[in-house]
């Protein structure tokens, strides 16, 4: 009788749970419709999804069929899902923007996790550093999409001020010794002296921008590490210089960058052309006192930089690879949709044939009369074509615990990076 | 000299009081000032008057009210399912005599070693398979299987006097009565706990849920506030401060009215009367 009872119960505990998920689970983000109809799902965070959403309303107009569903979500999280979907194969969006650096790791775990978009991508349209990012092992995994070439925005009422000329300041000496005229003469609006430039000294950052204008990644072609060798060690040499001279005000964190902009403590910023945004979001005040130079030169150093810039994916396993690729084309190709997408979000195209566009010739009046972008179309393609490597980002870790130790310890450069050398062959050899 | 040491005492209880509390402070203070005000420094410290800017910025960017009720609608369900299952299960471990006994609270135990980012594949795989994914109870029914809350309620069980359990058998109640009426009104303070437990636990629960949950109305409030933060390069700390404040509102509360039940739960089992 007992027993009865509790079967009962047990039984209809179970179908009442039946029931719930019944109405819950609505299934998987399920592709296709009606007709002809054809729904992407889309993953992206902030100023990337509001591009992509302004590429859609125009891609739609001649592609009524074509229904998008956008889910907005951080850098972060994309990874996240990105990780466990890749592994299930599931469950992942059909057009997905990733970094830039760490696009690489993905398509080395999971080679077939992205499209093939080899025969959509007109390698000779696109900035040659983007190129060989999206590029791995014989095959392109996504479209280039924004870039950030590197130059030095500066502060010209500081400048002016302590009496230095931006045209003076042609190598990172002659930066050093201008960082000291203006320390000496220069107050920020709450009274401190001004430094130079923010540096990070538990970071590659200033060594890897120097390093980069030789030419050289942290691993060269065939994956050796490129530490002891003589250029990288000049640079850590010139960027150790720069720290000891006290010319760098200390920062630890995103937020303590964007103090420096909204403080006024610094007169110089070297920094990805997507700074533009920051600034002006978040130094109002400074309109019209910044303008940007190309970065100092070091002696044998013949290339630029950049830092940060995305790519726009395609799951392998899209149920509509045309359609999504067709798409993916368009958003990454229309000059027009190219340069609104920098003026409104400040996302760099990498597609050259865009810098016909208006808008970059025509300048911002927040960075003063000439045209600040000038500088950054340069820059851009004078960024070396470094081959790019599944261990970069992990080799950046170890690097910034180096650059710590010789910064902050004082430790001496040559053993330090001839310790590190070692490190890095025994590991990722 | 007493007097002496005991304003010691309390100085160091204020210093740890105001180290403790004054994050939370500058959150909820945060949420009425503009990003500039908390970036300059020093910060801004006092109430100002950007609260209603914020706040317009903040519901132009994340659906809060539907994230809010998500949030809010996952973690009571899970809390109730979560009280009937554990509190079933501990009273059956402390209480009944069976085979196999030691060896399923073994496992259960045994359970806890597991660390949850393993799961998260396979489970997800198994989501796909039931077709369950992108709904609420992909995230509620596989963290009901939680060995922390048997452990918890077992440890409150032991403790229960088995005087009591007779009596009411021996007046005639069924096993299932015995546990509603008589068991569970006596270990209120350990309920309390659990309710704290889970309830925070599922509020503040941010990797399964995005991992499963695809669709943005779907989201909680955890994952919004991550599309909040979204654009590395430039960030509005004083939106982000706002909504971290919303989000936990109802956690405070949560806690100030079983605070009482909380403490008392957590000691349970740990005296032997």
């Amino acid at each position: 009788m007992k027993k009865k009872r509790l079967m009962a119960s047990l039984l209809a505990g179970v179908m009442s749970l039946g029931l719930l998920t019944g109405c819950g689970g609505k299934g998987g983000p399920e592709n296709g419709g009606k007709d002809g109809e054809v729904e992407l799902t889309v993953w992206a965070w902030d100023v990337a999804l509001m591009q992509l959403q302004d590429a859609a309303a125009e891609y739609q107009k001649t592609h009524p069929e074509v229904k998008f569903v956008f889910e907005e979500m951080g850098t972060e999280q994309i990874y996240n899902k990105l990780s466990t979907s890749l592994a299930t194969g599931n469950g992942i969006a059909d057009v997905i923007a990733v970094e830039g650096e760490v696009l690489v790791g993905y398509a080395d775990k999971f080679p077939q996790g992205f499209l093939d978009v080899t025969d959509a991508v007109d390698a000779d349209q696109f900035l040659p550093s983007k190129m060989s990012e999206v590029s791995y092992k014989d095959k392109v995994h996504a479209f280039p999409w924004d870039a950030g070439p590197v130059a030095m925005f500066y502060r010209t009422d500081y400048f002016e001020q302590a009496g230095v000329q931006a045209e003076d300041i042609q190598t990172w000496d002659d930066l050093i010794e201008a960082g000291k005229k203006i320390e000496a003469v220069c107050k920020t609006p709450a009274g401190d002296p001004v430094k130079m430039l923010p540096v990070r000294p538990n970071k590659p950052g200033l060594y890897a921008m120097i390093r980069n204008q030789f030419g050289i990644s942290t691993f060269d072609e065939n994956g050796k590490p490129l530490i002891n060798d003589e250029r990288s060690l000049k640079a850590m040499h010139m960027a150790d210089k720069i720290y000891d001279s006290g010319i760098g005000l200390n920062y630890n964190g995103w937020d303590e960058y964007e103090q420096t902009v909204v403080n006024e403590s610094v007169a110089c910023i070297p920094e990805a052309i997507w700074m533009i945004g920051t600034i002006k979001d978040k130094g109002p005040e400074t309109a019209g006192k910044w303008a940007a130079m190309d970065l100092p030169s070091i002696d044998g150093g013949t290339y630029s930089c950049s830092n940060g810039g995305s790519d726009l994916a395609i799951n392998g396993k899209t149920k509509h690879p045309d359609v999504a690729k067709d798409f993916c084309k368009f958003a990454m190709t229309d000059p027009k949709l190219q340069s609104s997408g920098f003026e409104k979000y400040g996302l760099y195209p990498s597609y050259i044939p865009s810098y016909e566009e208006e808008i970059f010739s025509k300048g911002d009046p927040f960075f003063g009369e000439g045209n600040v972008y000038e500088i950054f179309i340069e820059n851009g393609q004078k960024v070396a074509n470094t081959p790019a490597n599944v261990n970069n980002n992990e080799a950046n870790d170890y690097i910034g615990t180096a650059v710590s130790d010789i910064m902050l310890n004082g430790a001496d450069v040559d053993t330090v990076f001839e310790n590190l050398q070692k490190e890095l062959e025994t590991k990722f050899n | 000299m007493k007097r002496f040491n005991k304003a010691i005492v309390y100085v160091i209880l204020g210093v740890a009081a105001f180290l403790s509390l004054f994050p939370f402070y500058f959150m909820f203070v945060s949420g009425t000032n503009t990003n500039n005000q908390i970036l300059s420094v020093p910060p801004k410290f006092t109430i100002g008057t950007e609260l209603i800017k914020n706040f317009e910025i903040l519901i132009g960017k994340v659906d809060l009210m539907s994230a809010t009720w998500n949030t809010l609608f996952i973690s009571t369900v899970y809390t109730i399912l979560a009280l009937l299952l554990f509190s079933a299960a501990g009273y059956a471990l402390a209480k009944f005599q069976f085979k196999g006994k030691g060896l399923i609270f073994g496992c259960v135990m045994g359970s806890m070693m597991i660390p949850s980012l393993v799961m998260y594949v396979p489970l997800f795989e198994m989501m796909i398979d039931i077709n369950m994914t992108d709904s609420a109870w992909a995230v509620i029914l596989p963290m009901l299987a939680n060995a922390f809350g048997i452990f918890l309620m077992r440890q409150n069980m032991m403790n229960f006097p088995t005087a009591l359990l007779e009596a009411g058998r021996i007046d005639g109640l069924g096993e299932f009565s015995l546990f509603f009426r008589v068991v569970l009104p006596n270990i209120k303070p350990a309920l309390g706990a659990l309710v704290i437990y889970m309830f925070t636990s599922m509020w503040n629960n941010f990797m399964w849920p995005l991992i499963i949950l695809g669709s943005e109305e779907k989201y909680t409030l955890p994952i919004a506030l991550a599309v909040l933060d979204g654009n590395p390069t430039n960030k509005n700390y004083a939106v982000i401060l706002l909504a971290t404040a919303i989000a936990t509102l109802p956690i405070l509360i949560i806690f100030l009215v079983f605070q009482k039940q909380f403490v008392a739960g957590v000691m349970g089992g740990a005296v032997k009367e």
